[in-house]
């Protein structure tokens, strides 16, 4: 990890800017978070293509296992849904909040899962899957789980 | 000071365990309620003195063996039936023993280790069931009325310590089928050393270290020092907190966890060890750096040692007093009979064998803590206190004798070294002398050498004399150091374990027995995608077991790096070639880059 991504580095102690508390995030986590926010954008992009009836079919590599062949309104509410995961856990760990970490893998478990079991049915998602493992080892490296470790600490302090 | 006296002085006070079954105890009656066995080089055995003929005298003639042949005590004749085991379990004034459910308290695959340990029980040579149960009841007849507490002394006095030496026999350690323990054995012999030096001669000798005798500890490990904070004493007497039914001597109540790890398993945990300080270390992942001891590895076996000192108390100011026996080599049981001291097993990893006698291994051999009790506890290289202040005189002044006799040798030399140079500068001028010059440069990078060692020896003399100056100032103004920088390896207590639902005790209880039959339910019905269902299997027992323990979080997250390791393989198996060419790239880019750069430098 370079220097412009080691929390330490970059996160000095907090300064102030027109009073209220600014804190430096790792760049990396910056991506990270931009990418799930863009997903749940995506999701909402797709749902409304498909609604406009621009889609005949839920494309496969977003609707993954639990909406194929579902009906159409079940197939919205897990949009619905899916969109709403990705844009809580894009924002909680843009505020650096010790949840979204957890949240945050445990949705890109699910996103493996989805992704591993697609793989041996025969419809590979790479891109995906290289996303998610690089997410994955990255917010458990040491310093970036140290980040929300302190975090958490600072709270129950306050 | 007889050593009698000696003895009593220090005697310790032993703290059991509530519901300890046997206390330290006297060798006469012991004795007198066993047969003598005599196994031949055939391996058959036979008793060659009977039950109610054998006392102490007795065994000491009979001490000698023809060769191939061993001798063992029996002290139980028949275990107890099934039906009178129960009714002993549950006689009227029973002591209870309630622990927290040891297999619950670890990891999945340890229990899956401990099963395969109670197995081997099946095939090694074992106590049998309801031994210890006869021998409580046999032990409780025999000694009825005649409560009496027995610690065998010894004193030796050797290399101007005076080494007290407490003995004490048990009539059976029952440790596994009472505590859930490692074993079971008729008969245990125990032991605690004090050590003592004399302040000034004729003065009364004072104590200094205390060793106890304990599991897999040797040498520096055992002892403490007289003015340890963790060494409980009360006046002039150490107590000892007795391990419940092993009889181990601790110097701490608690309860001690040991993992006891099956050999085999050692390469696997140390692989796993490695990848895990990879995985943290090198990689950065996780937050935690392993810290793996057998105690806490995942494929030992957990035993506990429970030394809690609520039970019966023995010694000076206590309800329970101390009877002593003094020994030595002049009594003849304890010279004359090497066998064993209850029943043999023939268990090949020894644990369910009984033990020699006070002065003799299994093998015949005499034990160490006998024959060498300063080393034993590595005392051998520790000066009595009133000698140290000498001792260290007589080094330092050794020391500036040998300081300044080599800096003499270190003038000498270096005027040598700095004549030769000369003449080595001087042949180096014309190539006439090249020969002469090189055997003179030669001696001159020899003689330069030795000036360095020699150097380099005085260093250390100089530096070792500045550290003996100050350890003497701080001898003589009193300070003795921290009592503990000789511990290697300190056993301590285990915090104590937060009390377990019922349902967390009865799924340790249950699980490996329950996965065994799931595996074998695969096997028999030979499912398809058998391997699916084995992966499913292991995934809800972890679930489980995470549930359990309160950490479903940690099960989550575990999965789901898992989960990215396996997508990571299955990107490495499907791209290995782009990633060897991107790899390439990387390398070349680097090469270029670097030696661009000290092009541009240059």
């Amino acid at each position: 990890m370079d220097s412009e991504t080691r929390p330490e580095a970059t996160l000095a102690a907090p300064g102030t800017a027109r009073g209220r508390t600014v804190r430096k995030r790792p760049f990396v986590l910056n991506m990270v978070a931009g990418l799930l926010a863009l997903k749940a954008v995506g999701h909402v992009i797709i749902m409304t293509v498909f609604w406009l009836g621009y889609l005949d079919s839920p494309p496969a590599y977003v609707s993954g296992l639990f909406v194929e062949q579902a009906g159409e309104y079940r197939y919205f509410a897990t949009m619905i849904v899916y969109a709403a995961m990705y844009a809580i856990v894009a924002i909680g760990l843009w505020r650096l909040r010790s949840w979204a970490w957890v949240a945050t893998m445990l949705v890109l478990g699910f996103d493996l899962a989805t992704t591993i079991i697609g793989y041996f049915q025969g419809r590979a998602n790479y891109p995906s899957m290289v996303l998610s493992v690089v997410c994955v080892f990255y917010l458990n490296d040491r310093d970036v789980q140290g980040l929300f470790a302190r975090r958490r600490a600072r709270e129950t302090e306050a | 000071m007889s050593d009698l006296e000696l003895l009593r002085r220090h005697e310790p006070i032993a703290r059991l365990t509530r519901g300890e079954l046997f206390f330290p105890s006297a060798v006469d009656a012991y004795v007198r309620g066993c047969g003598l066995w005599m196994r031949d080089e055939s391996g058959r055995t036979r008793e060659i003195v009977p039950r109610g003929a054998l006392d102490l005298e007795t065994l000491a003639a009979r001490g000698d063996t023809p060769a191939g042949s061993s001798l063992h005590l029996r002290f139980v004749e028949e275990p107890l039936t099934a039906i009178d085991l129960q009714r002993w379990l549950q006689r009227p004034g029973r002591e209870s023993f309630r622990v927290p459910g040891r297999l619950a308290r670890v990891s999945f695959p340890s229990r899956l280790v401990d099963s395969g340990f109670n197995l081997s029980l099946l095939v090694r040579g074992k106590v049998p069931g309801g031994t210890a149960a006869a021998a409580e009841v046999a032990w409780r007849n025999r000694t009825a009325g005649e409560a009496r507490f027995v610690y065998y002394g010894r004193v030796v006095r050797e290399g101007g310590w005076i080494a007290l030496q407490y003995l004490f026999f048990y009539p059976m350690n029952n440790w596994r089928s009472g505590f859930h323990g490692v074993n079971d054995h008729e008969a245990d012999w125990e032991q605690i050393f004090v050590y003592l030096y004399e302040p000034s001669a004729g003065a009364v000798p004072e104590p200094y270290w205390v060793a106890y005798a304990s599991h897999d500890y040797q040498g520096d490990d055992l002892r403490r020092r007289w003015d340890d904070p963790l060494l409980r004493k009360q006046g002039a007497h150490p107590v000892v907190f007795v391990g419940a039914g092993s009889h181990a001597s601790y110097f701490e109540q608690g309860e001690y966890v040991m993992g006891v790890e099956p050999q085999f398993l050692t390469p696997i945990r140390k692989a796993l060890t490695q990848a895990r300080q990879f995985w943290t270390v090198v990689l950065g992942q996780g937050l935690d750096i392993p810290n793996e001891t057998s105690a806490n590895s995942p494929l030992s076996i957990p035993f506990v040692d429970y030394a809690r000192g609520d039970g019966v108390s023995i010694g000076p100011g206590e309800a329970r007093q101390w009877s002593p026996v003094l020994i030595s080599d002049a009594v003849p049981w304890v010279d004359r009979y090497r066998g064993l001291w209850g029943l043999d097993t023939r268990d090949p990893f020894g644990g369910e064998r009984a033990p020699s006698g006070p002065k003799y291994n299994r093998d015949g051999s005499v034990r160490r803590s006998w024959s060498d009790p300063l080393g034993w506890a590595g005392l051998d290289k520790v000066l009595p206190p009133p000698e140290v202040p000498t001792a260290l005189g007589a080094r330092r002044a050794e020391l500036d004798t040998e300081i300044a006799t080599r800096e003499q040798t270190i003038q000498e030399q270096r005027h040598l070294v700095r004549k030769l140079a000369v003449d080595v500068t001087a042949l180096g001028a014309t190539e006439y002398h090249s020969a002469l010059h090189t055997r003179k440069t030669r001696d001159l990078t020899a003689m330069e050498t030795e000036l360095r060692g020699l150097q380099s020896a005085q260093v250390e003399a100089i530096e070792t004399r500045a550290a003996i100056r100050a350890y003497d100032e701080r001898i003589r103004a009193g300070d003795a150091g921290d009592p503990r920088t000789h511990l290697r390896h300190v056993h301590r207590p285990a915090p104590p374990v937060p009390p377990q639902r019922r349902i967390v005790q009865l799924w340790g209880a249950l699980s490996g027995a329950i996965a065994l039959l799931m595996l074998v339910a695969m096997v028999a019905f030979a499912l398809p995608h058998w391997w699916l269902w084995a992966v499913s299997v292991v995934l809800v027992f972890m679930a489980v077991e995470a549930a359990m323990h309160g950490r479903i979080a940690n099960f989550l997250l575990n999965t789901v790096i898992t989960l990215a390791a396996f997508a990571t393989l299955i990107l490495v198996w499907e791209f290995w070639r782009l990633l060897l060419v991107l790899g390439l790239i990387a390398i070349a880019i680097y090469i270029l880059r670097e030696n661009l750069r000290e092009l541009a430098k240059s």
